[in-house]
């Protein structure tokens, strides 16, 4: 064999081990979710469930509204998600094409605000919300996500490094600066408004903290709050008997979605992503 | 750059006419944002800084305590030191750790060979499922008696239910769930490299170790500093984890700064002193940006 | 031409302000706060369910989550005045919330009600609901630890009496220990390596301080001073009933270390008896009649001098800030709750009315008894402002740390009872 086969073979060989290794624990907690009880905590590695069970989805479905949890979340993503994509390009926009007093400094409190960790606004957010009666909404959860600092930034980098031409056509032709921002930008901005919008997407996804704080009710519950305010198995998280197969079948209810719209989009996801760090 | 937006600025004012509408539109672009951002960020930043110099339960009105806060838990709440240990000890484990295989498994994922785009996917796979899905099922993972983990190693490590191991435990959970979103930023990096140069470095006789030296590496450094920087900040506010996987438990083990800021505000109703936690938290994140962006200035000097 | 402005900020501001005022609302809407996450939950869920369809002029939301979270939103509403119409906690955390100023005493309400009577009440469900000599809580259950215990387990190994003291609890214990080939700790031969079946469960989380707690009032021990600004602990008794505990796992290897999975274990026989509170009750019942699991239930064992066992409740509370038009609507709510208590039985926890556990209803219902029969013996943690500080569970708080430290880490006891005192005093001496 020559050396080139040898070292496709240990490339391909590399390859299986990084892919078993990042999907093990997903695909162990989808056939510990088909597993009967007796059979989840049998001692010996059983990758292919001897029976196959549904009664733990059935279970965790009839208990828990893990439906509407997911709506919640949708609801709030998308919406934030729009939000942002409007307040961030309108900006993005005018930090790095348009000349006004206080740009620069305006520009750096917006920065600056990456180091500034989240938790320390949640009291008073907290409170704010609460004044405007606001808690257990998904306003409350929309709102702060929309002010996110790393869309305006990345908008902003976006815009300085195209060229400005046909904004400058559009502008003798008589357009607004408004009507430019919308049908000469934007449509350029696909790229960029793609990046931002993955971004924010899987962050309000992910987003806990805030939400665990701020919710209340299954009427706006997301679905990480419900997954660890119900299912955690750490003992004396949640009283009462714990069962691991429920547990897993949510797991793998609010795995499922992301994980098969990712795969459908990937490659819109790793662009997204990958564009997020470029221009640093 | 300062060229365009004055033209622009020009061009607009000609014919838009009315010189105050030209000098009103960049404001309205931003407004809205700013609108938001003065509202749910840097006003209740402000506001938690104020908080942060009270004693404060939320009800009643606030009684001001200056730096009081600062004083207790710098000099007398042993806690805290806890806290900011284990976040210490997390970060100087998973920043690198993360560094390093998202490095490694970028450069691995950029070879031209087929399969890649499987590879890069399913290390991507963990990072779009919920960090709390991630906990509850690493929580199964290493349960100490029925763990996956323990079963494939034979032995009955009792990660989450020993101080010597939680936080490993945690930090395991963390790579597996994180690292995928490091690779995808590196591999943009690499992908930025111009061909040209490995040519020139190989017509130079360079090897492989002498091509990754000299051409990707200092390259790579731009990539580097975000993912570094990224990654700094994200493991300094772990939280999600912690929260679901151990609570900070067992004992103190895994308490880090995040997971102390939620007890001491929103299981002690402490608002005051855990606003003063979240500041110290800021200071810290403040310093190591300092640190880095200037050793990262000083490392372009010394390439150039 | 700031109209552009302007607009949009009308805008923004309208859709604020309209959100917040669309409540409308036709019946009366009540809302009921609760941390019940378990399968609690669901029955609670069922039994306001039933109300609603009984009293069709009134809606009652019940909003259910942690404990912890639940409180947060209780007093962040609370800041900005605005409260639940009736909050539910636990009797010993009455206390915070008086301080605070977010719940009021129902001294005028059980002046007139004909649910909530003093001779209706086990006496200890009562006098719990008081601070400072003020009721302010409306009692609705108990809870203590007992035993359950697995009836083949205990044939099989010979015991007929259940332990009542701590001699017998041990040779029980050691009887019910069994290593792979068969053999008991103190046989010749045992492998304490290799023990397939456990006698009893070792709380890892903050119920081992709360069995610490029973045993240390079980040795007559006091906690903190009579005014609440010390922890005036016993080292020796401290000791003594930390050790208890400590040496169930690391010495007499009767209990699991780093055990996770309490009810998981008991149920497939890895412990024959389980230390927990009656919410285990529905998954016993589930998993008799799936599987014919044999499972009774005792009281927690006098180990050492007086009998004493870890309790604790749940309280219907009024806050200060409910609507004051539906406080009515409210108290006819909480009084249908009470006097239909038998349903919520079935989640396990225990009937506080004498109405109640004498009903036929409650007859039927089996394991109760065991843990109704020590309700008298219930000692709850102190009801003291501070008490999340001292006594949070699932947070580092003194008393937990203590508990995980000698339970999981084998730690040297006296240290611990000493940091925790002191660290208790330190969080007490603050104002």
């Amino acid at each position: 064999m020559s050396k080139r086969t040898l070292s496709r073979i240990a490339w391909y060989a590399v390859l299986v081990v990084v892919i078993v290794l990042a999907l093990a624990p997903i695909a162990w907690m989808l056939t510990t979710s088909l597993k009967p009880e007796s059979e989840i905590i049998s001692t010996g590695i059983q990758w292919i469930p001897q029976t196959f069970t549904l009664e733990h989805f059935q279970s965790i479905l009839n208990r828990y509204p893990m439906a509407q949890w997911t709506l919640n979340s949708l609801i709030v993503s998308t919406a934030a998600t729009l939000l942002v994509l409007l307040l961030d390009s309108l900006a993005g926009y005018a930090f790095a094409r348009m000349q006004f007093r206080g740009r620069g400094i305006l520009f750096t409190i917006i920065l600056s605000m990456l180091f500034v960790p989240i938790q320390i606004t949640v009291v008073p957010l907290f409170i704010l919300f609460s004044r405007m009666g606001l808690t257990d909404t998904y306003w409350a959860m929309i709102l702060p996500a929309g002010a996110n600092v790393t869309g305006v930034f990345l908008m902003r980098q976006f815009f300085l490094s195209v060229p400005a031409e046909l904004e400058e056509a559009a502008r003798i032709d008589g357009a607004s600066s408004l009507r430019i921002w919308w049908s000469v930008v934007l449509p350029l901005a696909r790229p960029a408004l793609t990046a931002v919008a993955i971004l924010t997407f899987l962050s309000t996804w992910n987003s806990f903290f805030w939400p665990l704080i701020v919710t209340r009710t299954d009427a706006a519950r997301t679905l990480p709050v419900g997954i660890a305010q119900f299912l955690s198995l750490r003992p004396g998280m949640v009283q009462g008997q714990q069962s691991i197969g429920q547990s897993m079948a949510g797991a793998a209810l609010a795995a499922f979605l992301p994980i098969i719209v990712f795969v459908v989009l990937q490659r819109y996801f790793i662009e997204g992503i990958a564009r997020s760090g470029i221009k640093g | 750059m300062a060229v365009l937006p004055q033209t622009a600025r020009r061009a607009a004012g000609i014919k838009d006419g009315a010189r105050t509408t030209a000098r009103a539109t960049p404001y309205l672009f931003v407004l809205p944002y700013i609108l938001v951002f003065l509202l749910f960020r840097l006003g209740p930043s402000l506001a938690g800084l104020g908080i942060s110099l009270t004693n404060w339960q939320a009800v009643g009105s606030p009684q001001w305590v200056g730096l009081r806060n600062f004083e207790a838990m710098l000099l007398r709440d042993t806690v805290f030191g806890v806290a900011l240990r284990n976040t210490l000890v997390f970060s100087v484990i998973t920043v690198p750790v993360l560094l390093v295989m998202g490095l490694m498994l970028a450069l691995f994922l950029n070879q031209r060979m087929r399969g890649r785009a499987v590879g890069r996917v399913a290390v991507f796979t963990p990072y779009v499922v919920m960090s709390t899905v991630v906990g509850v099922v690493w929580t199964w993972i290493l349960d100490k008696d029925f763990g996956l983990l323990n079963a494939y190693t034979g032995v009955a490590t009792p990660w989450l239910v020993s101080e010597r191991f939680a936080l490993a435990g945690i930090i395991l959970a963390t790579v597996w769930w994180t690292v995928g979103y490091n690779m995808v930023l590196f591999l943009a990096g690499l992908q930025d490299i111009p061909e040209e140069l490995y040519e020139a470095a190989r017509i130079d006789g360079a090897n492989t170790v002498n091509a990754f030296r000299f051409v990707t590496l200092p390259m790579l450094a731009p990539t580097m500093f975000v993912v570094l920087m990224l990654t700094i900040i994200n493991s300094f506010q772990i939280f999600d984890q912690v929260y679901v996987m151990t609570s900070g438990g067992p004992g103190t083990a895994t308490l880090t700064l995040v997971q102390y800021i939620y007890t001491q505000s929103f299981q002690y109703q402490k608002f005051g002193y855990g606003s003063a936690i979240a500041v110290v938290l800021f200071l810290i994140l403040v310093v190591v940006a300092i640190f880095q962006t200037r050793a990262y200035r000083r490392g372009l000097e010394g390439v150039s | 031409m700031r109209k552009p402005i302007l607009a949009i900020l009308i805008v923004v501001l309208s859709v604020l302000l309209s959100v917040g005022v669309g409540l409308a609302q036709e019946p009366v809407t009540l809302e009921f706060w609760g941390g019940w996450t378990g399968p609690d939950g669901t029955i609670m869920q069922e039994l306001v369910d039933e109300y609603n369809a009984a009293n069709p002029g009134v809606q009652v939301n019940l909003s259910v989550q942690q404990w912890s979270p639940l409180f947060d939103q209780f007093i962040a509403a609370g800041s900005a005045q605005q409260a639940p119409d009736i909050m539910s906690m636990h009797p010993q955390e009455i206390a915070q919330f008086v301080e605070l100023g977010l719940i009021e005493p129902v001294t005028e309400l059980v002046a007139t009600s004909e649910v909530y009577t003093e001779d209706a009440y086990l006496p200890k469900a009562w006098e719990l609901q008081f601070y400072n000599d003020t009721m302010y809580g409306l009692p609705f259950d108990l809870g203590v630890h007992g035993v359950y215990y697995n009836v083949d387990l205990f044939e099989a190994a010979g015991i007929e009496e259940f332990p009542t003291n701590q001699e017998e609890m041990l040779e029980a214990m050691r009887l019910l220990t069994l290593d792979a080939d068969g053999n008991h700790p103190g046989d010749e031969g045992f492998d304490p390596e290799n023990i397939v079946q456990y006698a009893i469960n070792m709380h890892t989380n903050h119920h081992a301080f709360y069995q610490w707690y029973a045993l240390y009032n079980q040795l007559g021990g006091e906690l903190l001073s009579e005014d609440g600004t010390q922890c005036v602990m016993d080292t020796d008794k401290a000791t003594q009933a930390w050790q208890w505990l400590q040496d169930l796992v690391y010495v007499h290897y009767a209990a699991p270390q780093g055990q996770t999975d309490y009810a998981r274990d008991f149920l497939t026989g890895r412990t024959a008896m389980l230390v927990d509170g009656p919410w285990q009750i529905p998954a016993m019942e589930a998993a008799a009649e799936e599987s014919g699991f044999n499972w009774a239930t005792a009281g927690y064992p006098t180990i050492f001098d007086e009998p004493a066992t870890w309790g604790s409740g749940h309280t219907f509370t009024l806050p200060v800030y409910g609507d004051p038009d539906k406080r009515e609507a409210a108290v006819d709510f909480i009084e249908w709750l009470g006097s239909n208590s038998l349903g919520w039985l079935a989640s396990g926890q225990l009937p506080v009315r004498h109405d109640v556990i004498e009903s036929e209803g409650y007859g039927e219902l089996v394991g109760r008894d065991a843990f109704v029969e020590t309700l008298q013996y219930q000692e709850l943690l102190p009801n003291i402002p501070k008490f999340n500080e001292i006594f949070a569970a699932n947070a580092p708080s003194p008393m937990n740390v203590m508990g995980q430290r000698i339970i999981l880490e084998n730690a040297d006891i006296r240290t611990e009872v000493e940091a925790a005192c002191s660290a208790i005093t330190g969080i007490l001496s603050i104002p």
